[in-house]
């Protein structure tokens, strides 16, 4: 009865302030709706400053904070860093007057090849010191603090070093960096490699926690995907609560990419997301 | 009879400066007639702007026309109607069975009851709308965002009659003349012919705003770019009353839906898109779609 | 860290990405089924981002299913992604479609009536231009 006391109190001393990814399929719900604190928004979505939506500018002078967040920076990459995809995303944050930008731990190109997705890095001491190299170049044209992501998998290379949560804690405290903790890439990774999800979350080094990504996914051939075009599901929601009972939670947002529903689904789910 | 000693070319060039300060005092006597005489606050407009329903700022935006093609397209997009873009007609595609269609707008109504499943005209489903659309006229004139009878008589007769008059004051005579002494008088015809065809530009049958209109329908569009970037890109997922606004305050083109079954079919006559860009590549814009994904993973099934 | 090192990942990075995208060898140790899966989502994510970044494939795609594996066929035929994004890829698709699938004159007519419009809107914002400024 006490714990349970305790973990009401801990909930609602703790209040996130709730965000959604912005997509211009969803840019009418998003309007519509006072309690979105935050959007985050593609870096790679705005190629050009002229290409911001007035929807976009119109939250901004509403005071909604809106954060960049790239999926092509490759930090996990042994190619050299590309410094115009740098460069445009630190724009993209002084324009928006941005706490911090975020962007994945993760490779996505390699000689010639563009994947188009987000890839598992080998988790070894080499790709660490890669890692830490790449975040220093990029640090060094990023005028705002760099937020980086766990992404899910379905696979993993052979021969790694280290677990995941060690080798993502390792990451963040070489670069000292924020934590974009991804509960639903957390579940997806959880359930496709077999390791435990409790278990990570409490070894993260959760101090660093910036903000929480939860988005739908779908279950296909025993695997797990996050595909952002299905319904939020229990267990990640599951992990939102337990995460909430570890820390103050400060910033919390729902993404959606595709299938997108009817006004109703997404309040529901904000607000499971809100009293999870 | 040349009372300035004018001839030939220069003469040409003064006419065309008398048309254009005269045109330019049209132009502000227009304004006149249709200025906002009390001054009416951002507030005040912003409010306005909110408690119009949407076929009525799809008159606002484009008059009877674009009321029409938002009512078609929007009934269309929801499957109420279906509209053929090969023969240009309408048909209804649902029976009023549950009596749904009494939660719909009248505009909505009057062009529904008017369909049948074998399909009517784009014309006589036009005239539909048109009648229909007299009580939006009337709120629009109460909220003094349209002209009163008054204004527009003025503003379709007076102002095209002193615009001609100064026209045909200066070339008419001067054309007669000419005729007489068998000098050459074809440029100046041609100019004061150009000239008449902006007068009759100037008897606008309707789509008259005020500057009040104009304050409204601008405080509209701004305070709906979300629906048009939503509309341009996820269609389905908004409501009819949505889709009917935003097709009503910016036309099928301009959110994006260049490939709408009303928009094609009633593009043969008068069609009410107003701007905006294709989605092909050769547009040479990479706004708006560098990237289409997000983060989610590939599955999906 | 020696530049030797960052070359051997580089390469290990470049198998890897050869084997899901471009049909080249599993590299040693990995998971065969896992990557054979992977693979299918990296090129459904491509095609759902490539819909999604341009109406035109969309409406070309949904009109007609035999050009979905055209689509299919370019994708073969171009493992990587653009590198600057879906939309660039619905252009290098386009082309791919004009001049592979016989469908010339279709893709012809969808941008003609599209550059129509866009003329007639060009048109009639210079009419208002004219009439009224």
């Amino acid at each position: 009865m006490v714990a349970v006391v305790n973990q009401n109190v801990i909930n609602q001393c703790v209040v996130s302030q709730l965000g959604i990814g912005f997509r211009p399929e969803l840019a009418r719900f998003i309007e519509s709706r006072d309690d979105i604190a935050f959007v985050e928004i593609i870096a790679e979505d705005y190629s050009h400053l002229e290409c911001i939506p007035q929807a976009l500018r119109d939250l901004q002078e509403r005071g909604v904070t809106i954060i960049p967040h790239c999926l092509s920076l490759s930090l996990g990459g042994a190619d050299s860093i590309d410094l115009g995809r740098v460069k445009h995303l630190n724009s993209l944050a002084r324009y928006f007057d941005s706490p911090f930008v975020s962007d994945h731990v993760a490779f996505v190109r390699a000689g010639n090849l563009e994947s188009g997705h987000l890839l598992p890095v080998k988790r070894s001491e080499a790709t660490l010191q890669i890692i830490a190299e790449n975040i220093t170049t990029v640090k060094e044209h990023l005028s705002v603090p760099l937020v980086l992501e766990n992404i899910a998998t379905t696979f993993q290379w052979p021969d790694n070093e280290m677990g995941e949560v060690e080798f993502v804690s390792r990451v963040l405290e070489d670069s000292d960096c924020g934590l974009l903790l991804d509960l639903s890439n957390l579940f997806a990774s959880s359930h496709n490699l077999g390791f435990d999800a409790l278990e990570y979350l409490r070894a993260l080094p959760l101090q660093r926690l910036k903000y929480v990504h939860m988005a739908g996914g779908i279950f296909k051939d025993k695997l797990y995907h996050d595909s952002h075009g299905h319904p939020l599901n229990h267990q990640s929601i599951a992990l939102l609560t337990a995460l909430k009972a570890l820390c103050p939670v400060a910033r919390v947002m729902l993404e959606r990419d595709d299938n997108f529903p009817a006004d109703g689904e997404l309040t529901c789910e904000l607000g499971a997301i809100a009293n999870a | 009879m040349n009372p300035f000693e004018i001839q030939g070319p220069t003469y040409l060039l003064v006419y065309f400066a008398i048309c254009g300060i005269a045109f330019m005092l049209s132009k502000a006597l227009k304004a006149y007639l249709l200025r906002d005489p009390n001054g009416t606050s951002p507030a005040q407009i912003s409010s306005i702007a909110r408690s119009l329903q949407p076929y009525e700022a799809a008159y606002l935006s484009g008059g009877s026309e674009r009321v029409f093609l938002a009512a078609c397209a929007a009934l269309s997009r929801h499957n109420l109607v279906e509209v053929s873009r090969g023969s240009r007609k309408l048909y209804r595609k649902l029976e009023d069975n549950t009596g749904q269609f009494k939660d719909l707008e009248y505009v909505e109504q009057a062009l529904l009851v008017h369909l049948s499943k074998n399909g009517e005209s784009i014309s006589t489903s036009r005239a539909k709308v048109n009648n229909a659309v007299a009580g939006i006229v009337t709120v629009l004139e109460n909220y003094g965002l349209k002209p009163t009878t008054d204004q527009l008589r003025l503003i379709r007769f007076i102002i095209p009659l002193f615009y001609a008059s100064v026209v045909l004051f200066f070339s008419l005579p001067k054309c007669a003349l000419a005729a007489q002494l068998h000098l050459p008088f074809t440029f100046l015809l041609i100019e004061s012919i150009i000239a008449l065809a902006i007068t009759v530009k100037l008897f606008r049958p309707e789509g008259e705003i005020t500057a009040k209109g104009a304050a409204v329908n601008e405080a509209l569009r701004q305070e709906n770019s979300a629906l048009k970037l939503t509309h341009s890109t996820n269609p389905d997922g908004l409501s009819l009353r949505d889709s009917a606004l935003a097709y009503g305050l910016f036309g099928a083109m301009a959110i994006g839906d260049p490939f709408n079954d009303a928009h094609y079919a009633l593009r043969g006559q008068n069609a009410a898109g107003s701007t905006g860009s294709g989605s092909s590549c050769g547009s040479g814009t990479s706004c708006g779609s560098s990237c289409g994904g997000g983060c989610g993973g590939g599955c999906g099934g | 860290m020696p530049e030797d090192a960052r070359k051997q990942i580089a390469q290990e990075q470049k198998l890897l990405l050869q084997a899901l995208l471009a049909h080249g060898n599993t590299p040693d140790g990995f998971d065969n089924k896992r990557l054979k899966q992977a693979a299918q989502a990296l090129v459904r994510k491509r095609v759902r981002s490539m819909k999604r970044a341009n109406a035109l494939v969309t409406e070309l795609l949904d009109s007609d299913l035999s050009k979905l594996a055209v689509l299919h066929r370019f994708i073969e035929l171009h493992p990587s992604a653009n590198a600057a994004g879906p939309y660039a890829d619905t252009c290098d698709f386009l082309a791919f479609l004009q001049e592979e699938s016989g469908l010339i004159h279709k893709i012809a007519n969808i941008n003609r009536s599209v550059r129509f419009i866009i003329g007639q809107c060009k048109l009639s914002l210079l009419t208002k231009a004219l009439f009224w400024f």
